[in-house]
């Protein structure tokens, strides 16, 4: 009932609004497509007044007088109109139609004669028909008033209905009368009747409060209404919104015509399902025609096969046939299965609980020795080394290890001093890693090549573990000894020199000489080095045994931080007496410079074979380089305990050669400091060292510190300084070479580039080549016209005079002005003011016509047209599928197929369409009930 | 020196049949083709001059008509069906394949200003000068040729109004259509009086067309230099475009509901996107004449026009000139033009009572083709895409022949356009700098944009 009753209030109430949407023919609202205009105000005349309606429904004015509430004194109301008609009516009479006691009426039911054809009946009278049913919805007991709304409603409807199936509208007519009562009584009494006065009498009924309530809302709410605008501009106005309203509306097309546009192909071939979609399809459809399928389908029925599922289910259920100690066997595998599993994982899980780190080292060890012991197996062997050699294949690809990463690159770039003792060992570790996984490959790869090598990777594969280079072994001693006696036999033999270019030129060659002798003395040095450590290698060099070879980065601090102490104070001094020298070293630059420039020596003019084996240079320079900067920053000088006597001779070198430049000369000159030499990364300090150091402490260094010292190098240099300590150095060299250049410990003050070049270059001319080369050039691409010559016999001979004169002015003009005009060419050229410089301007009038004159229009950049252009189209140059693709049309229609326009479709909603169709899928084939859930909530 | 080797022929050997094709095993190392470029661009380069020589649009004409071809209206249920209208009342049905008369609708006394077929392809209504629309039942169609002589059909149903009717068109799926006339009606077929009419303004309404995509949506352009936009949703004008000079015809771009184009009086078209009035998105330069009709391709990418300089025009969507110009010696003055279903054809009625057919593209092939003809015509096609900038390629595949008149027209208006630039950079140059604001092509001819 309760809901009724508010039905009803929004018959009443709320007409208004609901009116003016249906009324403007659609003018706001917007209903389905068509619709608006069904509800369309222009009726014909003729019915208008067939079915009793005002002519002019149109007219706003009433509407709004009526809605506000006003007097109907308004000349241009229709309605009051009728209203001041019916004022002359005598009052006897106005019970007929209910005027004055409609208040009374509210408290009465319906009269019982009221019928809904009285509408029709009194055409024009309608009004107060409608008037007394609007007395009754006024009506407010709680119980009665609902009972008599719902058949008024029922009635309303009816009437509505049957309106609405003469006119096809709405029939608002009636409705829109009932609103008239409120000023209808303004209208009639003089002493104006409020509405607290008509509701005086229903004080005592139930439901009395909620009237009032009611009553007091909607004069809250009714405020006056504007005077309606004029004509034009309320058109004007609905044309705008209209436009506002289609413009959004048509703008949903956007995408599409966006896509549609950008599509690379459009299709407009309707795809015609001729075939049936699949052979099981077509099963499903079969229906047997003819006399002999319909026996053959009889056939198969009987004996049950007429679907193919049930045959397939009979033979597999044949198939699937047990006997019982099958099943059994099967049953107890299974039951011994999951008993082993559930065992085995009971057992993981109690082993991972466990903390200690200890015991997990230890099992994973043991594990180990497990796996090993069941690597005798060849196939198992087989297997690992296949493994190992992915790891470090995998190392190379990726080099992890080198220091590479952003973590590493930070330590480094802060000093691994900054950093605490496990950050070290971690940087170490990680280069121990990379030097075992990348020696393995070069070992591996030089076993196929040498039995020599394979020797090396013998001693190498010893060394593996922890890196400690232990000995260098005798073997490697002789070989040297054998590598250098040849290199000696060869080097006299072969006493060709260059004949051309810059090395024939007589200093150059002679250079050379000076450099070969040099280089044969070092060898004979390293002969007789080899034999002396032959002899004391049993001594010395196993009391440093242990730490030999050992790579270690900033061990401790307070050893070196004294040694820095000292070395600064060298440095300091050093920099008093030669500042030049302290200058352009920089102990990084040096060790760097000295790397690069020994290993190119090596290979340009070291008349001493290397057989060590020949290391990539990037690996190499990138695994020093970062270790030596760790060490420079540690700020000590890479020094090797054993040098002292080529540190005396360079000291004195240096002092002899006063201030300019020492060390760098020396180089220059090839003096025997150059290969061999161990000079410290920064060479002022070294310069003092001697004196300042003594030996334990050098070797403490060497020892503690982050020094690399060299296996199989003696560390007691006491009792070598008198013999040449070149012999071993090579052979230490050449070692490092072999273990990986872990050295970056020799410094040879680099001469500098501008030096080598201008002595290298000093009887070259190669700029006036150059420059005769580019006249020549623009010559070619500039070339003088070509005149009528001038020293053709018999031209100015004519006679004396001619003779006398020389060549006739026009001809002198003409030539002046070819001269003048290539001159301007060559003004304009791109490389004119550029010395050192030649661009070809050179065009092919060939080629031509592949070029276009002007950029085309849809390209902004000249690259990108001709980029589209690069690739050819052709059968002949593309494989079947790229054919097809680039030679695709941009619409593709057949002749003879009719195209409809476009047909809108939601993309987004298609998609999500997709989507939740994948979604559903997913639901069906979901287990875990977890996972479901989400799934379902992503349904939802 | 001769030297005989062993030598056979594939096709000796591996045929069995006369119809099989050896298969041609091919190299695509690219070293092996270091020419690549230059034979292509020589394939694109005689494709470009075949073209030139196949280049033979023409198919025929539809000659029944008695007086000047009005208007035409093509079936969007049938591809062979074409129904047009004649200035002495006259209204035909065709069928495009024989060229032949199947029916006609005798009634209208007086032109006959359109025709219009509703989509469904079984009402046919067309207006005229005598003040009423005829709603006519288009004849079933009829497998091959016409038997039986011409058909007189009699109107299902005749509208009267006050005014003589210009234009007509239905709206897509309905049975509902708009004439343009001293006002805009819409007419439903079961109504004898219009259901709706909008007027703004006084002046005649000499066009009207439906949008095929958003039906409720129509266009109307008037003698009063304007182009109107209506919705029926709204039962409300939109919007009004003035411009300089009269819009002759609209039509709406099929694939891109919001774009139409409109012919006008001044030798252009104009396309126009409607959500944005204040700018033309294309202006489409070429005819030296009043454009008297425009209709767009099916596909969307291109229409075709038909001016008063007596030629007919196929413009791409976008394209500031067109892409093709035909014109026969006879062709008189053109009042309308179609663009067949398929997109393949188009149509022209002149007022030489003649409607003509033409291929939509010049040289295309017509009839069925093999996969590899078609494979390679589409290469073709690619490669002439591709080398379309190059100066040979380009000057052969823009020549065209053009009629005397045209080719003076084109260059008298060609000097005027450059003499009017001229002067008005002088003037600027002269004026107080700032003072001569630039105005956009695309903007120059709007007078104003009517709420």
């Amino acid at each position: 009932m309760e809901r009724k009753s508010h039905r009803t209030k929004v018959l009443v109430f709320g007409m208004a609004p609901k009116r003016g949407r249906g009324r403007g023919g659609g003018g706001r609202g917007r209903g389905g497509r068509g619709k608006g205009r069904d509800a369309g105000p222009n009726y014909p005349s003729r019915l208008l007044k067939e079915i009793g309606l005002p002519l002019d429904l149109n007219d706003r004015k009433r509407r709004h007088s009526r809605k506000s509430g006003k007097p109907a004194d308004e000349p241009d109301s229709v309605a009051s109109d009728l209203y001041e008609y019916q004022e002359g009516v005598p009052q006897e009479e106005s019970g007929k139609n209910r005027r004055f006691d409609q208040v009374d009426k509210l408290e009465y039911e319906l009269p019982s004669d009221f019928e809904d054809e009285e509408i029709d009946e009194g055409a024009a009278s309608g009004e107060e028909n409608v008037g007394t049913l609007d007395d009754k919805s006024l009506e407010d007991d709680d119980d009665e008033d609902d009972e008599g709304d719902e058949e008024e409603g029922d009635q309303e409807e009816l009437h509505d209905r049957m309106l609405m199936e003469v006119t096809g509208k709405a029939n608002r007519h009636a409705k829109k009368v009932k609103e008239d009562i409120s000023y209808m009584d303004d209208k009639n009494e003089e002493v104006p009747i409020t509405v607290e006065d008509l509701l005086a009498p229903l004080q005592e009924k139930p439901g009395f409060n909620a009237l009032k309530k009611r009553v007091r809302s909607l004069q809250k709410s009714a405020a006056p209404v504007s005077v309606p605008l004029p004509k034009n501009i309320q058109e004007k106005i609905d044309r705008q919104a209209g436009y506002e309203k289609t413009v959004e509306d048509i703008s949903k097309w956007q995408p599409i015509v966006k896509r549609n546009r950008e599509a690379s192909t459009l299709k407009f071939i309707d795809k015609v399902n001729v075939a049936l979609s699949s052979t099981t399809s077509m099963v499903a459809d079969f229906k047997p025609s003819t006399a002999f399928e319909k026996e053959v389908a009889a056939l198969l029925k009987e004996n049950g096969v007429a679907d193919p599922s049930q045959i397939e289910a009979k033979e597999s259920l044949e198939l699937n046939k047990l006997s019982v100690d099958e099943v059994r066997d099967r049953q107890e595998r299974l039951a011994k299965m999951r008993n082993l599993l559930f065992r085995h994982e009971e057992r993981a899980k109690r082993v991972k609980k466990i903390k200690s780190k200890t015991f997990h080292r230890l099992a994973r060890k043991s594990q180990k020795t497990k796996a090993d012991m069941l690597a005798d197996d060849p196939d198992v062997q087989l297997e690992e080394t296949m493994k190992q050699e992915l790891n470090r294949a995998r190392e190379r690809m990726t080099l992890k290890h080198k220091n590479t990463s952003r973590w590493a690159k930070r330590i480094l770039k802060r000093g691994l001093q900054q950093h605490n003792e496990g950050t070290r060992e971690a940087i170490t570790e990680q280069l121990r890693e990379h030097a075992l996984l990348t020696r393995k490959i070069h070992s591996a790869k030089s076993e196929s090549s040498s039995s020599d090598e394979d020797e090396e990777d013998d001693s190498d594969k010893d060394d593996e573990p922890g890196l400690v280079l232990e000995k260098p072994g005798s073997r490697v001693l002789a070989k040297a000894k054998v590598a250098t006696l040849k290199a000696l036999e060869e080097g006299t033999n072969d006493t060709e020199l260059p004949t051309t270019g810059i090395f024939a030129l007589p200093f150059m060659v002679r250079a050379i000489e000076k450099k070969r002798k040099e280089a044969e003395d070092e060898a004979r040095a390293v002969l007789e080095e080899l034999e002396s450590a032959g002899a004391d290698d049993a001594g010395p060099s196993q009391e440093t045994g242990p730490l030999k070879g050992k790579l270690s980065f900033g061990g401790h601090a307070d050893k070196v931080s004294a040694m820095k102490a000292i070395d600064e104070e060298d440095d300091m001094v050093e920099r008093g007496t030669d500042s030049e020298n302290s200058e352009d070293e920089s102990p990084l630059m040096g060790t760097k410079m000295l790397l690069v420039t020994r290993k190119e020596k090596k290979r340009k003019s070291d008349p001493v074979p290397v057989n060590a084996v020949d290391i990539e240079d990037v690996d190499l320079e990138g695994m020093v380089s970062a270790a030596v900067e760790h060490t420079t920053k540690v700020d000590e000088p890479i020094t090797i305990a054993g040098d002292k006597s080529e540190r005396t001779k360079k000291k004195k070198k240096k002092k002899s050669k006063n201030k300019e430049s020492a060390t760098r000369l020396e180089d220059a000159m090839g003096v025997e400091v150059t290969k061999h030499s161990v000079i410290s990364a920064n060479p002022t300090v070294f310069g003092t060292d001697e004196v300042a150091r003594p030996e334990t402490n050098s070797k403490s260094v060497a020892d503690e510190s982050f020094k690399v010292a060299i296996a199989g190098r003696p560390k007691d240099t006491s009792h070598k300084q008198d013999k040449k300590t070149v012999p071993e150095q090579e052979n230490s060299v050449e070692e490092q070479e072999e273990d990986l250049d872990y050295d970056g410990d020799e410094v040879i003050v680099p001469r500098s580039q501008e030096d080598l070049i201008r002595e290298a270059f000093a009887g070259d001319d190669v700029e006036a080549e150059f420059q005769e080369a580019k006249a020549a050039a623009v010559d070619e691409e500039c070339p003088q016209e070509e005149l009528e010559r001038m020293d053709l016999p018999g031209w100015g001979q004519w006679t004396d005079i001619q003779k006398k004169r020389g060549p006739p002015q026009w001809m002198l003009k003409q030539q002046e002005e070819a001269k003048r005009k290539k001159e301007e060419a060559e003004k304009r050229r791109l490389d004119a003011k550029l010395k050192h410089v030649i661009i070809s301007q050179k065009t092919d009038k060939k080629a031509a016509k592949f070029l276009s004159s002007s950029l085309p229009f849809p390209y902004t950049s000249r690259e990108v047209f001709e980029k589209t252009m690069r690739m050819p189209l052709g059968r002949d140059y593309n494989p079947t599928k790229a054919f097809q693709d680039l030679t695709r049309p941009s619409i593709i229609k057949r002749a003879g197929v009719i195209i409809d326009p476009i047909e809108y479709e939601d993309v987004g909603k298609r998609k999500r369409k997709q989507e939740r169709w994948a979604i559903a899928s997913r639901i069906t084939q979901a287990k875990d009930s977890k996972h479901l859930e989400k799934l379902w909530q992503q349904f939802f | 020196m001769k030297v005989r080797v062993i030598s056979r022929s594939e096709e000796a050997f591996t045929r069995e049949r006369s119809q099989d094709v050896t298969k041609v095993f091919r190299n695509l190392d690219p070293r092996l083709h270091p020419m690549e470029r230059a034979q292509e661009y020589t394939r694109a380069l005689n494709a470009v001059k075949l073209d030139k020589i196949f280049a033979k649009p023409f198919i025929g004409a539809l000659s029944d008509h008695r007086d000047g071809v009005s208007c035409m209206a093509k079936n969007p249920s049938r591809l062979n069906c074409l129904v047009s209208g004649a200035m002495d009342g006259d209204v035909r049905l065709w069928d495009l394949a024989y060229r032949k008369t199947v029916a006609e609708f005798p009634g209208h006394n007086g032109a006959v200003r359109g025709v219009s077929i509703s989509s469904d392809g079984d009402f046919l209504v067309t207006c005229g000068d005598d003040c009423t629309a005829r709603l006519w039942e288009l004849p079933a169609a009829e497998i091959g040729e016409v038997s039986g002589g011409v058909k007189h059909c009699e109107p299902v149903m005749v509208f009267q109004d006050k005014n003589s009717f210009r234009a007509v068109d239905h709206q897509w799926e309905k049975k509902v259509f708009a004439t343009a006339g001293a006002n805009v009606s819409v007419w439903d077929y079961n109504r004898s009086e219009a259901m709706t009419s909008f007027s703004w303004g006084s002046e005649t309404v000499v066009s009207v067309k439906f949008d095929p995509a958003e039906p409720d949506v129509f266009v109307t352009t008037g003698s009063d230099r304007s182009i109107c936009l209506y919705d029926l949703r709204m039962n409300t004008p939109l919007r009004k475009l003035v411009m300089q000079t009269r819009t002759n015809a609209v039509a709406w771009n099929p694939r891109e509901p919001f774009n139409f184009t409109a012919a006008n009086e001044d030798c252009n078209c104009y396309t126009y996107d409607m959500r944005k009035l204040k700018f033309a998105k294309c202006i489409h330069k070429d005819h030296v004449s009043a454009v008297m009709d425009v209709d767009f391709s099916p596909t969307g990418r291109e229409f075709v026009t038909g001016s008063y300089d007596r030629t007919v025009r196929i413009f791409s969507y976008n394209g500031g000139h067109s892409r093709e110009i035909y014109h026969t010696k006879r062709m008189q003055r053109v009042f309308s033009v179609r663009f067949s279903g398929d997109a393949t054809y188009v149509m022209s009625g002149s007022d030489d009572t003649n409607i003509r057919l033409w291929k939509a593209k010049a040289s295309e092939q017509l009839g069925v083709l093999l996969p590899r003809e078609r494979a390679k015509h589409e290469y073709l096609d690619a490669v002439k895409q591709r080398y379309k900038h190059l100066d040979e390629v380009k000057r052969i595949d823009r020549h065209r022949q053009l009629p005397k008149a045209v080719f003076k027209a084109k260059k008298l208006r060609q000097e005027m356009t450059e003499a009017a630039r001229k002067k008005e950079s002088r003037k600027r140059a002269h004026s107080a700098p700032g003072s001569m604001p630039r105005e956009a092509a695309r903007k120059k001819r709007i007078v104003a944009e009517l709420e």
